[in-house]
């Protein structure tokens, strides 16, 4: 008999919990692991802030961005960097490690929703407070301190809505990438090149792309929703509804290409290991 | 014995030629994503420097940086799994020189990278108006300088395993501070002040900033000769600390009998 929508809901909340407290549990027991990545992510910060006072000791704008908006375009990249390492790319990268030594076999064996199960085998919430709050503090400080700009309730609504619909695009399109690995057998080459693609100029506002890279960067590869949109909304520099509508159809675009090239990858790979 | 470690290497890289490949083309965007920041920057710096020179930079700074190992520190990410694994035990036994043994298995498994990198550089070259002799020894000093660098840090981040097992998250923290003050992502320049004084007599522009900038003038300016003369002595100085370092850490290797 086939389970109701609420017993499959059920099934894949369940799967999500037990994903998280073993990622949680797995975290705390590599505590010098934890205070080694504390270290590097506020250093990346530190640095990284040095890097922009540089720049705006030179220029007063940067594509119309001011020094205060610059600090804003960074905050909304670092929440994307580490919402995509809690639930995304460490669990792309262990897709890949699956794929290529054979441990897929044992989790398609299980009563499971397989796709479900690989996309969230790994969800590490530590990281979010024990990395991203110290780190992001520094910005956060030289945000308020600094603070230049007008953000308005709407704003801020609609560049929330981009947020998600682009982290769970980009999440869908590097998703995709990882499954060649199925066929390839290598996947670090791909995880590299998709990472890089997913977090392309998250120093560079939105309204400094050309035209042609605007369009490519919001729908076949959308790499522009999550951070140059979502800040540019957020500031109010973008106002038209409609992005958010297309960043919408795209998500959803790539959450159905996700589930097809999936079950195209599981044909492949059944195939070649029966 | 360094020779059939380096054609061992080479081989074992150019068996995944998809990820050499994917490797190249992740470095191309990369750089596409800071030619694409530094040209927005050119443009509002009006008159104080040219956007083809900005290219040709940072072309070469990255060249310079990926030849010599100096940002992403790998070869100590290759000490440090020798001495976690226990890998290392085996090369001390034997009558080679680990360090160099290590270095050269390594420099084989990066001889795609060496090949990008270099291609880099001569892209950045192109974008050049002229280069003049001068120029040209001046830059293969610097490189040699830049290379000696490099390998002290990738030796003594590496060497750092000895004490702590998870030295790959330092190696994340010097890469950071490396990228940002070598002039890879930023030229020394733009900093200002005591900032700019203290970055100019340090370490880390001799890995990217100075072999770059003096391809970019066609006269030795007094802050280039700050750092070259720096360099020198940063050279001569951490070249056998690092050495010594790592000496420390394989003594404490051996006392604990892995």
């Amino acid at each position: 008999m086939k389970p109701s929508v609420f017993e499959e809901i059920k099934i894949r909340w369940v799967v999500l919990k037990a994903n998280t407290m073993f990622s949680v549990k797995e975290s705390l027991v590599y505590s010098l692991n934890n205070w080694g990545g504390l270290a590097s992510t506020v250093v990346y910060m530190v640095t990284y802030l040095v890097f922009l006072s540089a720049i705006f000791g030179r220029v007063e704008t940067l594509a119309g961005y001011n020094y205060s908006e610059i600090l804003l375009l960074t905050l909304v990249s670092q929440l994307n960097f580490y919402l995509a390492w809690v639930w995304s790319i460490r669990n792309l990268d262990q897709l890949g490690e699956d794929v290529k030594t054979g441990k897929l076999d044992l989790i398609l064996t299980k009563p499971l929703p397989a796709l479900w199960y690989m996309t969230f085998q790994k969800v590490n919430l530590f990281m979010l407070v024990f990395e991203m709050w110290p780190a992001t503090l520094p910005l956060v400080y030289l945000l308020i301190k600094n603070a230049d700009f007008h953000i308005s309730l709407w704003g801020t609504f609609l560049g929330l809505l981009t947020f998600i619909f682009g982290s769970i695009a980009i999440h869908c399109f590097q998703f995709v990438l990882t499954l060649i690995s199925f066929w390839t057998g290598e996947y670090r080459g791909l995880n590299g090149l998709s990472y890089q693609i997913a977090f392309f100029g998250d120093a560079i506002p939105l309204e400094a792309y050309p035209k042609r890279i605007m369009s490519l960067g919001l729908t076949a590869i959308p790499f522009l929703a999550h951070t140059a949109l979502t800040t540019s909304l957020v500031l109010g520099k973008t106002t038209s509804v409609n992005w958010v509508l297309l960043t919408f159809m795209v998500m959803i675009a790539f959450i159905i290409i996700k589930v097809k090239m999936w079950n195209l990858a599981l044909r492949h790979y059944s195939s070649a290991s029966s | 014995m360094y020779k059939d470690s380096l054609i061992y290497g080479l081989t074992q890289v150019t068996n995944y030629r998809s990820e050499v490949w994917l490797t190249i083309l992740n470095k191309f965007v990369y750089l596409a994503s800071i030619v694409f920041l530094w040209s927005l920057i050119g443009k509002a710096v009006n008159g104080i420097v040219g956007v083809t020179s900005l290219i040709s930079y940072f072309l070469i700074a990255n060249g310079v940086q990926g030849l010599v190992d100096g940002e992403s520190l790998r070869y100590s990410k290759v000490i440090n799994h020798e001495v976690k694994l226990g890998g290392l035990s085996a090369h001390l036994l034997r009558p080679i020189n680990p360090v160099l043994f290590l270095y050269f298995s390594f420099l084989g498994t990066r001889g795609v990278t060496l090949l990008m990198t270099i291609i880099l550089m001569l892209v950045g070259f192109a974008f050049l108006p002229s280069i003049t002799i001068l120029q040209v020894i001046l830059f293969l000093a610097s490189l040699l300088m830049a290379f000696i660098m490099g390998f002290v840090f990738n030796l003594f981040v590496g060497s750092l395993s000895f004490w702590t097992p998870e030295a790959n998250h330092l190696q994340n923290v010097f890469s950071h501070v490396i990228r940002v003050f070598s002039g890879v992502l930023i030229p020394i320049s733009f900093f200002s002040g005591n900032m700019k004084t203290i970055l100019l007599l340090s370490p880390f522009p001799s890995m990217a900033y100075l072999p770059s900038i003096i391809m970019q003038s066609k006269t030795m300016s007094a802050d280039m000769w700050m750092i070259f003369s720096a360099s020198i002595l940063w050279s001569v100085l951490l070249l056998p600390l690092g050495f010594w370092f790592w000496k420390k850490g394989l003594r404490r290797y051996e006392a604990i009998g892995i």
